[in-house]
């Protein structure tokens, strides 16, 4: 019995060990974090480290803003790949948990943006939260002294306004998202292997938090006289997470092919082929070449393009001889009831006519 | 020129079969030093010109006919290929096909035949339409232009303009004696250009279309169509007044056909958003594949073609294609050319290159113009 219970706990470590990206998980799980019984709740969380569940019980009025930083990574993932082969099936809807994983650990290019965005989505989710009061940990960030408003001879009077606490946000990311990625390798014979899978995954968590830092915007707002600039306050705010998606995907599709070198006990990051550009701390690395996605290959994670949605646009991404891989689509010819000849009547109602419009899906075969 | 000509080597594959397709595109490659047609003085001259006609592998036996019975010609033919393809590559360079195939090299008895862009010529999709218009648009322009110029013994000048269809330009002429002129000058012989490109290009697709029923010839017979429709369609009148101080008292007008770039700029057009898939089977005419569409019959101004276009986007040999693999690309771009696009989503790579400029140019008394060379660093992106 003993021994069975030790076998269980073996396979329960080793479980974890091989997942860097489980965390995300979060993303989908339905029950509430209940901040009374941080134990209890941060073993309840499937896929959370070792690391990362004592990071939770020391912080749990810091796990709901990491959760919604799963979600929006999760969602922003899907938002930028969904015309893609690879359309970022992250999250088994039915077990909750990340089932992608397989090939993501291969240090593809896929896995490169996943690691990014999620590292950025829980920095900047944190942040925001901290601005809004949210947690008592942090708040404002004024640190950034009014030292530009004495050069500037415009504006006489500059007050300082609430800043977006970007370092704590990257702090907690930095805590939290590559705890995942620092932890002590067990397995001898691949312990250069995985060493490696864990400096390329830190490399671009923090190009991901690199990336939210240099789209940090400053913004003022002016109240002088009939809105003159005799009183300016001034904030440094982050965009829209979108944007932040859309820059990440730039990354993605720049990414630079690396090896991983070992230079005075040290690892490096050099690049595959010394003829392109070296990347910098904002680039996304990455180590295997991805595959292509077209059939579908389950035990690596990879659902195929099988039945997918497609256009008929040459140029287009989601083009269909391009996403079907040459398989071939089928057409669907859907009637909708839609609204037409929509007039106004006074006073106030809209009348509209139904009518019939036929829209036409194709999908993969 | 040139630059194209080595380019167009290096994607070719060496292939030893006898059977070689008829491409007439490869008069491109005809030179002024091996094709020379002496002109014709003595009877035994027309043995000499077929001859030579012979030589010119690729052509059809209507277009051999046409080649013997007037040699002179064909330069003018194979200078209009040439600046078709090019236009056709200036058109398509931020596209996932750059106007540009994996030919393949034949050994024959007159030396090489390389099957320029053959595969995408004959494969009857929306690429192969679009050259298949712009070749027939580059017969006509040369061949009016060599009338024009008088460089062709066959034809001259128009003599009858006002039976051509023309846009009239307006001149700013005043309204009162607007419509009195009188045709001068040396009008453009368009309607001798289309009827030779008429024949040099439809005759045989006619005739095997008979033979065959193969929707191809008839979709390629459409298409040449629409190249000749293209020039057609835009004539223009030019007028010049000469009265007393400029007054428009007397006006000369002659027709003018339209730029080629202007021809091919108007032909991508019609590729980009009036192109019309057809039926695989026709017994007269083409059919609309569109089922609700297909009483409507094909106008002039609408592309043909028959199968779909493969992505372009990996190689593949043997449908000639070479892929987008270390093309160049914009990276900050929506378009067709952004890197996302034109890389298939495989990403780029990024190369930093050193380019010199001149800069700091200064003006110094009298006359010259003084430089500094300049290294910049530019990032050059290529797809994966």
């Amino acid at each position: 019995m003993t021994r069975l219970y030790l076998f269980f706990i073996v396979l329960l470590i080793a479980a974890q060990v091989c997942n860097s990206l489980s965390w995300l998980s979060l993303a989908l799980a339905s029950n509430n974090i209940e901040k009374e019984k941080p134990g209890n709740t941060c073993k309840s969380i499937k896929g959370l480290t070792r690391r990362q569940i004592r990071f939770c019980k020391k912080n749990i009025d810091l796990m709901e803003s990491v959760k919604n930083g799963a979600l929006a990574a999760h969602g922003e993932c899907q938002f930028q790949f969904h015309k893609r082969r690879w359309n970022c099936t992250l999250i088994d809807p039915l077990t909750h948990e990340v089932i992608t994983d397989v090939f993501l650990n291969e240090n593809t290019r896929e896995s490169a943006f996943v690691h990014a965005i999620s590292s950025a989505a829980v920095a900047y989710k944190v942040t925001r939260d901290c601005a809004r009061g949210v947690s008592e940990r942090c708040g404002c960030d004024y640190s950034k002294t009014e030292t530009s408003s004495s050069a500037t001879s415009r504006s006489s009077y500059m007050y300082q306004g609430c800043s977006d606490n970007i370092k704590y946000g990257i702090g907690v990311s930095k805590e939290f998202v590559d705890a995942a990625d620092r932890r002590p390798v067990k397995n001898d014979t691949n312990k250069t292997i995985e060493e490696n899978v864990h400096v390329i995954n830190l490399h671009n968590n923090q190009a991901g938090r690199k990336v939210l830092e240099n789209s940090l915007r400053r913004e003022c707002k002016c109240h002088g006289m009939s809105g003159s600039c005799e009183m300016k306050t001034c904030w440094d705010a982050l965009p829209s997470f979108r944007e932040i998606g859309m820059n990440i995907k730039d990354k993605f599709d720049g990414a630079a092919e690396v090896k991983v070198i070992q230079e005075d006990e040290k690892s490096k990051i050099i690049q595959k082929n010394s003829q392109f550009k070296r990347h910098t701390s904002a680039d996304l690395v990455y180590m295997t070449p991805s595959p292509d996605f077209c059939e579908a290959d389950i035990k690596r994670g990879i659902l195929g393009t099988k039945g997918r949605q497609c256009t008929q646009s040459p140029n287009a991404i989601d083009d269909c001889t391009l996403l079907c891989c040459g398989r071939g689509f089928i057409k669907k010819v859907e009637i909708i009831e839609d609204k037409c000849n929509c007039k106004f009547h006074y006073c106030c109602r809209v009348e509209c006519e139904p009518c019939r419009k036929r829209i036409e899906k194709f999908f993969c075969l | 020129m040139q630059k194209h000509v080595v380019q167009f080597i290096l994607f070719a594959i060496f292939v030893n079969t006898q059977e070689i397709p008829y491409n007439w595109l490869t008069l491109a490659f005809v030179g002024n030093s091996e094709y020379q047609p002496r002109p014709h003085y003595q009877s035994f001259d027309k043995e000499h010109f077929k001859d030579l006609c012979r030589r010119l592998d690729g052509l059809n036996t209507i277009q051999q006919t046409m080649c013997a019975e007037n040699p002179f010609a064909i330069p003018f033919i194979a200078r209009g290929v040439r600046e078709a393809i090019r236009e056709c590559e200036t058109k398509f360079t931020m596209e996932r096909w750059n106007c540009s195939s994996r030919d393949e090299v034949t050994e024959t008895k007159h030396g090489k035949f390389q099957d320029i862009l053959g595969k995408t010529f004959r494969s009857g999709n929306k690429e192969a339409a679009f050259l298949t218009a712009l070749m027939s648009a580059s017969i006509v322009h040369s061949i009016t232009k060599g009338c024009n110029t008088g460089n062709l013994t066959d034809c001259g000048c128009d003599s009858k303009p006002g039976m051509q269809r023309y846009i009239a330009e307006n001149d700013g002429s005043t309204a009162l004696n607007r419509d009195q002129f009188s045709w001068g000058g040396c009008s453009d012989n368009v309607p001798y250009g289309l009827r030779y490109a008429r024949r040099f290009l439809d005759d045989f697709d006619q005739k095997e279309f008979e033979e065959t029923k193969n929707v191809i010839n008839l979709v390629r017979k459409h298409n040449n169509f629409v190249g000749r429709e293209a020039i057609a369609q835009n004539i223009r009148r030019q007028c010049r007044c000469h009265g007393v101080s400029g007054s428009c008292e007397f006006k000369t007008c002659w027709l003018q056909m339209p730029k080629f770039a202007q021809v091919s700029d108007l032909l991508k057009k019609r590729y980009d958003h009036f192109s019309v898939q057809v039926t695989r089977k026709a017994t007269k005419r083409l059919r609309r594949k569109e089922r609700s569409e297909r009483k409507i019959p094909l106008r002039g101004n609408e592309m043909a073609f028959v199968h779909r276009s493969p992505s372009y986007c990996e190689r593949n040999d043997t449908a000639g294609i070479l892929g987008t693999t270390g093309r160049e690309c914009l990276h900050n771009s929506y378009n067709s050319e952004s890197c996302d696009l034109l890389c298939c989503g495989r990403g780029y790579n990024t190369r930093l290159e050193v380019r010199e400029t001149q800069c700091e140019c200064k003006f110094v008394w009298c006359c010259e113009v003084k430089c500094k060379t300049c290294t910049e660093e530019v990032a050059v992106h290529t797809c994966k």
